[in-house]
């Protein structure tokens, strides 16, 4: 009896957990997502099995990501899909969706991996090692078909579900008689190219927490770019991005202190000889259980905590990062070596929020967040149907957004149920 | 009468990723004569929805009664099989998974061993399979009611919800009047909100809700029964002091019973007085008697030395400290370690305060000494500030402040009548005193007893937002358990044999769930322990622990174990 149904735009957490939430009380749910795979910035971080759980919630993604398969007819997932245009009449939405693949349709593809096989050229991978639907993509840059051999058709042949097709590219689906629209965009990891006195991209051993995450996710282990080597003595930045006059953006981020600390902990949990140094502002105290967390960090972990925040790093030939900045202890202005740097970047919304806020007639507020009218109904943009969760609203760790998108989910089921 | 076993394998090579370790053909060859396997074949692809839906017409043909499924992980696709083979009339409790992948093929480096250990693990299934019985299932109606204790604000948004939901709810409020915590003057109006009216206006709709029933002045004193039928005694108090005792009969429970401020007066190691207020007397102050305000130049608040974690202290500081300057033109200092900015709109109050004059002072590891200083009626407070320059001894440039009043930030802690309530539901505090999550991130709004619920801050403190959407998420879950007025459970959970049972209550007082109850009867030989297949979480402890072996899991008996590793 699923006669109403909801499009819900991004398949993050939030995401997930709205349409989980909806189609176990019968409502039929669309989850469209740009991305390949569902499971938004969280799936490409994981839950690295050390003795003492770090409470980084990555588990509570992926048990949502196997649960939605249950619901197949319920949920359908569109993933490469962006909203082109939205038609809104009465209380219904028509929305027209732009699917942009490239190559292997993944609305065909199984997941078989024969194509995987048969290419002579390996050009053909898995979109992400724990992306469903799991679906293979071809890389342009070494498909030979691509790069001037017409004649190879090795995987349009092998392919049982005749998935592959070169020619099309983009096509236009349109989902008619949208009741409600739930905005689950998330954030976007803030670009730390534009402070340029951290010369990020520049100095190779300065990297982003979220480089840091995929790395350990790759390789098990945390390895400095420049050389392949086990790095003895770690920095982690706070604050790039966030409470920055010079940057326009004054916000606190919010996340970046429980994740900062959750580094320091994992990097010295894996090898506790590794010296770790904490560079910070104020600690901002984040969910249940922070303060034994901070606590512990101090006392078993020993990580260092410094109350200042560098005013360059630059990287020498050896390539030995060079942090400069004012020692709390006496005032002065230092200089010390690291092996690596770990950026703690701020959270920004998604760069096309913006665009879809338009073409919806939803608030946006300074900082490029959804900005609600009304402050106890958290989840109802001015536009009636369409809702907001997650970190489109703001920085939210993974229990908040959870908790955030039941919310969305009950308004919607009660706007609906009207 | 016993019926002959025919059981059926179906064997997955996973698009032959598997046949690379485990050889099929042996395997099919050694199973073929086996004894009691009627039915061996193998597959390709078995998850495939196709090839799932064959496996019912293979054993309707074969007239199979059990089954046992030796493909990957029963996690990933255990659910998935069981729904399709339950279709074709086998048991849920007869089909069994073999894991060929992580346990076999994935284990072992030589084809030898991976298909010797394959061959074991399923000749083990088989004997086991044999000894499993099927599982009834069994409906009961459940009550489409729910109790709410506590009347702040997680209390009435989950009643609100709820009854939007159509559930009849019953809100217990220990006070003569609704709002708890946001009611008190300690929560100022914020950029755009104004908290006391939002308060009123939920108030003034619960009243008029008639899904809703309010018991002022009421407390929960004793509590029976399971999940979906329990039996709440709520003693209400009337104004003529005469105490009144209601019986309800409810399914489930919420738990909003908030938090408090208290002030560990022994860590400041000085004592209260006109001079030294605590925070969220000051705002009581600053709220009702503005006058008494008119002799005071300088105000110093302290915060940071009890705790790391001031989340609730940071807002209201800086509001405070904001009005006092702007409206009374008092000088404001506030010594912390770390200003708390972390939510929304905070820093714009930050920079706001400083733009006012509001001076920030942060000392590192030295709390703050604080002098009384009798001949000039004033306060002294000294502190090292290592931002503002070094002195000798490398501790920060030495700073005294001299003040007429001093504020004291307070401590979060579970409400009063936290602990005589959680002994009361039987249900598990965690250490600082608030109740315990079912599972830290899993589970949130679960408690150890199925059908309890907690909401808001008695499980550690929330702010407004956050509130108000853990109450959506306790709803959304009654909701989920309440939905269907009967509900069907598999007698799967532990059995007691009362012919065994000596009464000797160790598994009363093991079960976590608080499962099990002793019945009795003025016949001592009536009296008996019964588990309630509802509350069940089927842990098995009881029956661990059981010194007379008179509790057994239907699914785990002794002897299905002992046939299955023999």
């Amino acid at each position: 009896m699923a006669d109403k149904s909801v499009l819900i735009v991004g398949a993050g957490i939030a995401g997930i957990t709205a349409a989980l939430r909806l189609a176990r009380n019968n409502f039929k749910v669309y989850l469209i997502d740009r991305e390949a795979y569902i499971g938004g910035q969280a799936i490409s971080y994981n839950c690295i099995g050390v003795e003492n759980c770090n409470k980084c919630s990555v588990c509570l993604l992926q048990r949502r990501v196997r649960e939605i398969e249950e619901y197949f007819p319920n949920i359908l997932i569109k993933v490469n899909s962006e909203i082109e245009e939205v038609k809104n009449s009465k209380d219904k939405f028509d929305v027209t969706l732009k699917k942009g693949f490239s190559i292997i349709n993944p609305d065909l593809c199984q997941g078989c991996g024969l194509c995987k096989k048969v290419c002579p050229s390996s050009a053909i991978t898995v979109s992400h090692p724990q992306s469903i639907p799991r679906t293979y993509k071809v890389n342009p840059e070494n498909c030979l078909k691509i790069n001037g051999e017409e004649d190879c058709r090795k995987c349009i042949d092998v392919c049982p579900f005749r998935a592959i097709d070169f020619n099309s590219i983009i096509k236009e689906e349109t989902l008619s008689d949208i009741s409600a629209i739930i905005l689950t965009t998330g954030f976007e990891p803030w670009d730390p190219t534009a402070k340029a006195e951290y010369g990020y991209r520049e100095n190779k051993n300065v990297i982003t927490a979220s480089d840091f995450k995929h790395k350990l996710y790759m390789n098990g282990h945390i390895c400095r770019p420049s050389d392949q080597k086990i790095p003895k003595k770690i920095a982690i930045i706070q604050c790039v991005g966030s409470r920055d006059r010079s940057i326009n953006n004054q916000n606190c981020s919010r996340i970046c202190c429980g994740y900062g600390i959750q580094m320091g902990r994992l990097l010295k949990e894996q090898d506790p000889e590794v010296e770790v140094s904490i560079f910070y502002m104020d600690i901002q105290p984040f969910g249940k259980e922070f303060n034994k967390t901070f606590n512990e960090s101090k006392k078993d972990f020993n990580i260092k905590y410094l109350k200042s925040i560098p005013s360059q790093i630059t990287e020498n030939e050896e390539g030995k990062v060079i942090i400069k900045y004012e020692n709390p202890r006496n005032g002065n202005i230092e200089k010390q070596y690291f092996d690596l740097a770990i950026l703690s970047i701020a959270t920004n919304p998604a760069k096309k929020f913006g665009k879809l806020a338009e073409k919806l007639n939803v608030w946006v507020n300074d900082s490029g967040f959804c900005e609600i009218p009304n402050y106890m109904q958290g989840n109802k943009t001015n536009k009636t149907g369409v809702f907001v969760a997650g970190t489109s609203l703001g920085p939210k760790d993974i229990n908040e957004c959870i908790a955030n998108a039941e919310n969305a989910a009950l308004e919607v089921m009660l706007y609906l149920n009207k | 009468m016993h019926s002959e076993n025919r059981i059926g394998i179906f064997l997955c090579n996973c698009k032959k990723v598997l046949s690379k370790k485990v050889s099929f053909k042996e395997l099919l060859a050694y199973f073929k004569d086996y004894k009691d396997v009627e039915y061996i074949e193998e597959n390709n692809y078995l998850c495939n929805m196709n090839t799932a839906k064959e496996l019912e017409k293979r054993i309707k043909d074969n007239k199979l009664n059990r089954v046992i499924i030796a493909a990957c992980s029963p996690q990933l696709k255990g659910t998935f099989f069981k729904n399709i083979i339950s279709e074709s009339g086998i048991n849920y409790n007869l089909i069994s998974f073999v894991n060929l992948r992580e346990q076999c093929a994935m284990l072992f480096s030589e084809e030898g061993s991976a298909t010797r250990n394959a061959i074991n693990l399923i000749e083990s299934s088989i004997r086991r399979t044999i000894k499993q019985e099927p599982i009834k299932i069994k409906t009961t109606m459940i009550r489409q009611s729910v109790l709410v204790i506590g009347g702040g604000l997680a209390g009435l948004q989950t009643a609100l919800n709820l009854s939007k939901l159509y559930y009849r709810v019953i809100l217990v409020e220990r006070n003569n009047q609704l709002g708890g915590y946001l009611k008190t003057d300690y929560f100022f109006e914020g950029k755009n909100v104004n908290y006391k009216e939002l308060i009123s206006k939920k108030i003034e709709e619960i009243i008029k809700n008639n899904r809703i029933i309010i018991l002022n002045q009421a407390e929960l004193i004793e509590l029976e029964g399971f999940v979906g039928d329990f039996k709440a005694t709520i003693k209400v108090s009337n104004m003529n002091k005469k105490n009144e005792i209601k019986y309800l009969n409810i399914g489930a429970i919420v738990l909003s019973t908030g938090c408090q401020n208290y002030l560990p007066a022994d860590k400041y190691g000085i004592s209260l007085s006109s001079k030294v207020q605590k925070l969220s007397q000051l705002a009581d102050i600053i709220n009702k008697k503005k006058e008494s305000l008119n002799n005071i130049n300088s105000i110093c608040f302290i915060s940071g030395i009890i705790s790391d974690d001031q989340r609730l202290q940071g807002e209201t500081l800086l509001k405070l400290s904001l009005k006092l300057a702007e409206e009374h033109k008092i000088q404001v200092y506030i010594l912390c370690k770390n200003v708390f900015v972390a939510q929304d709109g905070l820093e714009e109050l930050y920079q706001n305060a400083r733009s006012k004059g509001v001076l920030f002072l942060k000392y590192n590891k030295e709390s703050p000494r604080i002098d009384f200083k009798k001949d000039i009626n004033k306060i002294e407070v000294s502190l090292y500030d290592p931002l503002l320059g070094v002195d000798l001894s490398n501790r920060g440039k030495k700073i005294t402040i001299s003040c007429d009043l001093l504020a004291l930030e307070e401590l979060i802690i579970p409400s009063t009548g936290t602990k005589e309530l959680s002994e009361i539901l039987q249900i598990t505090t965690d250490g600082d005193g608030f109740y315990q999550q079912g599972n830290i991130s899993l589970q949130p709004v679960f408690t150890n007893r199925k059908g309890i619920f907690t909401v808001g801050s008695c499980r550690g403190l929330k702010s407004v937002v956050q509130t108000v959407d853990d109450s959506a998420m306790v709803s959304l879950e009654i909701h989920n358990l309440l939905k269907e007025k009967r509900i069907q459970y598999k007698l799967d959970g532990a059995v007691v044999d009362d012919d065994k049972c000596i009464l000797c209550l160790t598994c009363l007082r093991t079960c976590p769930h608080k499962a099990i109850q002793l019945v009795k009867n003025i016949d001592p030989n009536q009296t008996r322990i019964v588990i309630n297949g509802l509350a069940c979480e089927r842990c098995g402890l009881c029956v661990s622990h059981c010194p007379a072996n008179a509790i057994v899991l239907p699914r785990y008996k002794n002897s299905q174990i002992f046939a299955e590793i023999i």
